[in-house]
């Protein structure tokens, strides 16, 4: 056994020269040597996991186009980037990516966040951005392109001035608290009044300077008509201040300096400790969340060129690669092709193209790599527009509940009434101005203003830990109002995998199976490549006059004439293979239920649920499914948009599918989930997504999502029923300003402490074990 | 007693010193990366830089 030099991970080596235990790693520690950083290990004491180069073959070649570069273009001329690493372990990648710099001339500045695993890199405008990405790559690590980082800088100020603000109330209110603390012991009349002036100068930064976040709230709110719960707190804190720098002069029951700065302090740190915890949390959501770039492959003069797919213009030379998504509307160029249409028109067939027809953004390759002229900008293209519409509405927003705000409203007029109430009756007039700024404070909902976003982005932190990426908080409350379940069965509920049958009509089956394997190795159509991925063809041969027409194959080998056609007898795909025109072996596509598919379907019955199948295969097919499966309701032989058309006819509705052909619906269901997919499109149509191959997920999510509504219902419950009794105290008198300056912060924390422990705890769900998990960190490349 | 006219704005002084160090050291981005920098002192500088420390 011997220790691999890069990774340290131990291995066989076969003689005394193998250093490594694998060629990525090999290939990662001579990058190290030749770059002239052998420190590299000295510095390394951990193990790693070892190099995978397949991995590490994510193409940043469009970096290098004129119009993405300058996309990265800041203020100060020079070009910020931001790259996700992952396999950050120990001090050596901190050394690594100090010395960056050195590494590339063009490197300006390098800053790593050990912990958010964020390289922000400032390069100057002649450096190569795809070398750097690529540089970065051949030290072994995954690297991921952050969008969108300015963000993050903006945040970062603000972060800054706020910690500032709290930093100027902590210091007024300490020495405050300290002068208060003599005049409450006993301060003769001259020293009161000399620490109430010194308090009320004390005071003066807290309210030019920490409070402005409150009045900028208040200004607002007034010109937007919109209710905010700063407008109570600024009221509060207007008439609490003018009230105390009248009673320095004049009446020195009516100083509250104390309570008033404290209660900006407490405030102002709440926020902050919220703000903390969920920022850091959006950054860790936002950082699984990056979609695959659209990238397509241009002819440029004869050269290729990859670019973002957003710069495709008219009239430009594409080249889509196998299994590639069409980018935009296109004449196709190659001689033919097939292409895999269900997104456009639904038909699951694969469809052939020639030379010279259109072809449209979104049709899948399904041939070999074709060449493509396109007739219409990325921009204007079906996918374009789509990217567009969802680029604008992805990121979490942040909506309180219905309920939250208007139980806040509810507290803010219960505040004015009581306010008016207690200037009419309440008389000596500081009694009632005591009252009435106790009332403000206690009113203010501000634990229901913190606690209800924490509540959603905690519970979208749990779902996101089981591989549950919900992209609308909202998304959470609507699980539980659904009524009808919308249910894909082709990769949803079936497995992709397909399974073949065999039944021969002759003895010789091992040479009647290698003329349909020679046969079908002439056709492009996927059941056949399929077929020859899973069964290679062992003895090759030679095929004359081969022909296909309307799914019929024919070919001629010698003397015997083979011929494949399609048999349309059976509920599900079928064919049959001739020699010499006499039926010697018939083939049945299969395809397999998905053994989670049954758990699903019991736990949304469980429910209470109206199921329903929908499947663009034929009656009999989707019968059977129905049958086996329990579900009594189905939709067959439907295409893409009619099944939008069935998930429109009724209300609550959650659609769960797969396919580029589920992107329609998925798009208009109430709630759409994407499960067990690859694909691009359904992800980014979808609500929520599945990032693990199991459909236990989705009752994972049901479970989840009914607690956090209840954890929600609790949390407004909790607060309407503490802020009420304090109100009820307030009025007659009992909570003095400063005790409501410690009360409402209180509940906050309260509230905060309980919604952390009531969502941390693991919910226990019980996964089915499926046979493949993969876990989407990127989608697929599209040309 | 009334010493405390003249101490007690001097107590407030000395806070608002070290109020004054802090917005500082805040303003100079101290508190912006708290996970990374406490590892860097563990490295050790290259040849170059030790000559450019001792100069």
């Amino acid at each position: 056994m011997k220790e691999c030099l890069h990774c340290a991970q131990s291995f066989e080596a076969s003689n005394a020269e193998d250093n490594f235990c694998c060629h990525g790693c090999e290939v990662v520690y001579h990058a190290f040597q030749a770059n002239g950083l052998k420190d590299f290990y000295r510095y390394k004491d951990t193990k790693s996991d070892p190099v995978n180069l397949n991995e590490l073959k994510s193409q940043f070649a469009f970096l290098e186009h004129k119009e993405t570069k300058e996309s990265f273009l800041r203020a100060d001329g020079k070009l910020h980037i931001s790259f996700y690493i992952e396999g950050i372990h120990c001090l050596a990648c901190i050394w690594l990516f100090e010395r960056l710099k050195t590494l590339n001339p063009h490197i300006l500045d390098n800053e790593l966040n050990f912990n958010s695993q964020v390289l922000k890199l400032k390069v100057d405008p002649q450096g190569d951005l795809s070398e750097i990405a690529r540089l970065i790559q051949s030290f072994g690590y995954k690297i991921h392109l952050l969008e969108d980082m300015s963000k993050d800088e903006i945040k970062q100020d603000e972060r800054k001035k706020y910690l500032a603000r709290i930093a100027v109330a902590f210091f007024s209110m300490g020495n405050i608290m300290l002068m208060s603390a003599s005049i409450y012991s006993g301060a003769s009349e001259f020293f009161e009044k000399y620490f109430n002036l010194l308090s009320g100068l004390l005071s003066i930064p807290v309210i030019f300077y920490s409070c402005i976040p409150f009045f900028k709230n208040l200004y607002f709110s007034i010109k937007n008509m919109n209710f905010s719960i700063d407008v109570p707190i600024s009221i509060a804190l207007s008439i609490g201040y003018g009230a105390s720098f009248y009673g320095i002069f004049y009446n020195p029951e009516l100083v509250y300096f104390d309570s008033l700065t404290m209660l900006v302090f407490l405030l102002l740190g709440s926020r902050f400790i919220l703000d903390e915890v969920k920022y850091n949390i959006e950054k860790k959501l936002s950082h699984y969340n990056f979609f695959s770039k659209i990238l397509a492959t241009r002819l440029n003069n004869g050269q290729e060129e990859e670019v973002l797919a957003k710069y495709i213009k008219k009239d430009d030379h594409l080249l889509i690669a196998a299994g590639s998504t069409v980018p935009t509307d296109c004449i196709l160029e190659s001689s033919q092709a097939y292409f895999d249409t269900s997104l456009i028109n639904g038909e699951s067939e694969v469809v052939h193209f020639r030379k010279g027809s259109q072809i449209l953004a979104g049709m899948i390759n399904k041939s070999g790599k074709i060449k493509a002229l396109s007739i219409r900008n990325y921009a204007d293209s079906f996918i374009g527009k789509l990217e567009n519409e969802l680029s604008n509405n992805t990121g979490l927003k942040n909506r309180y509940s219905k309920l939250a705000l208007l139980s806040a409203k509810a507290f803010f007029y219960i505040a004015i009434i009581l306010s008016l109430y207690i200037l009419f009756t309440i008389r000596p007039w500081d009694v009632a101005l005591e009252r009435l700024i106790a009332i403000i404070i206690i009113t203010c909902p501000c634990a229901l203003g913190l606690v209800v976003p924490l509540t959603m982005i905690m519970g979208l932190k749990t779902l996101n830990a089981q591989g549950i990426y919900v992209k609308d908080e909202s998304t959470i409350l609507k699980l539980a109002e659904l009524k009808n379940v919308f249910l894909d069965k082709t990769g949803t509920l079936t497995k992709k995998q397909i399974d073949y049958e065999f039944e021969y009509f002759t003895d010789d089956e091992e040479s009647v199976f290698n003329l349909l394997l020679n046969l079908e190795k002439k056709s492009n159509h996927p059941i056949a490549k399929e077929l020859l991925r899973q069964f290679p063809i062992r003895d090759e041969i030679s095929l004359n006059d081969f022909s296909e027409e309307f799914g019929v194959l024919a070919a001629n080998f010698q003397q015997t004439h083979l011929s494949i056609r399609p048999n349309r007898d059976f509920n599900y795909t079928c064919f049959d293979f001739f020699i010499n025109d006499k039926l010697s072996l018939r083939v049945k596509v299969m395809m397999q239920m998905r053994t989670d598919a049954y758990d699903l379907i019991q736990g949304l019955k469980q429910r209470e649920l109206n199921l329903f199948l929908l499947s663009g295969d034929n009656e009999g097919k989707v019968k059977e499914a129905s049958r086996h499966l329990g579900v009594k309701d189905y939709f067959a032989a439907v295409k893409p948009f009619e099944k939008n058309e069935i998930i429109s006819g009724y209300k609550h509705t959650l659609m769960i599918g797969d396919g580029v052909n589920d992107s329609l619906s998925l798009k208009n269901a109430d709630v759409s989930i994407a499960v067990n997919t690859s694909v691009d499109f359904a992800q980014r149509c979808a609500d929520i997504f599945l990032a693990k191959d199991n459909l236990s997920l989705v009752l994972a999510l049901f479970n989840q999502g009914q607690r956090i509504s209840r954890v929600l219902k609790r949390n407004i419950l909790l607060s309407t029923v503490l802020n009420s009794l304090f109100i009820y105290f307030a009025l007659i008198g009992y909570i003095s300003p400063f005790m409501a300056a410690i009360i409402m912060p209180a509940t906050s924390l309260f509230l905060l402490v309980h919604t952390l422990i009531s969502l941390n705890t693991n919910v226990k769900v019980n996964l089915t074990k499926t046979d493949n998990y993969h876990v989407l960190k990127e989608g697929l490349k599209l040309t | 007693m009334e010493v405390i006219i003249i101490l007690a704005p001097f107590t407030i002084l000395l806070a608002l010193t070290f109020l004054v160090f802090f917005l500082k050291s805040n303003r100079s981005g101290q508190f912006d990366n708290l996970d990374t920098e406490q590892y860097k002192l563990l490295i050790e500088d290259t040849k170059e830089e030790r000559k450019e420390n001792e100069q």
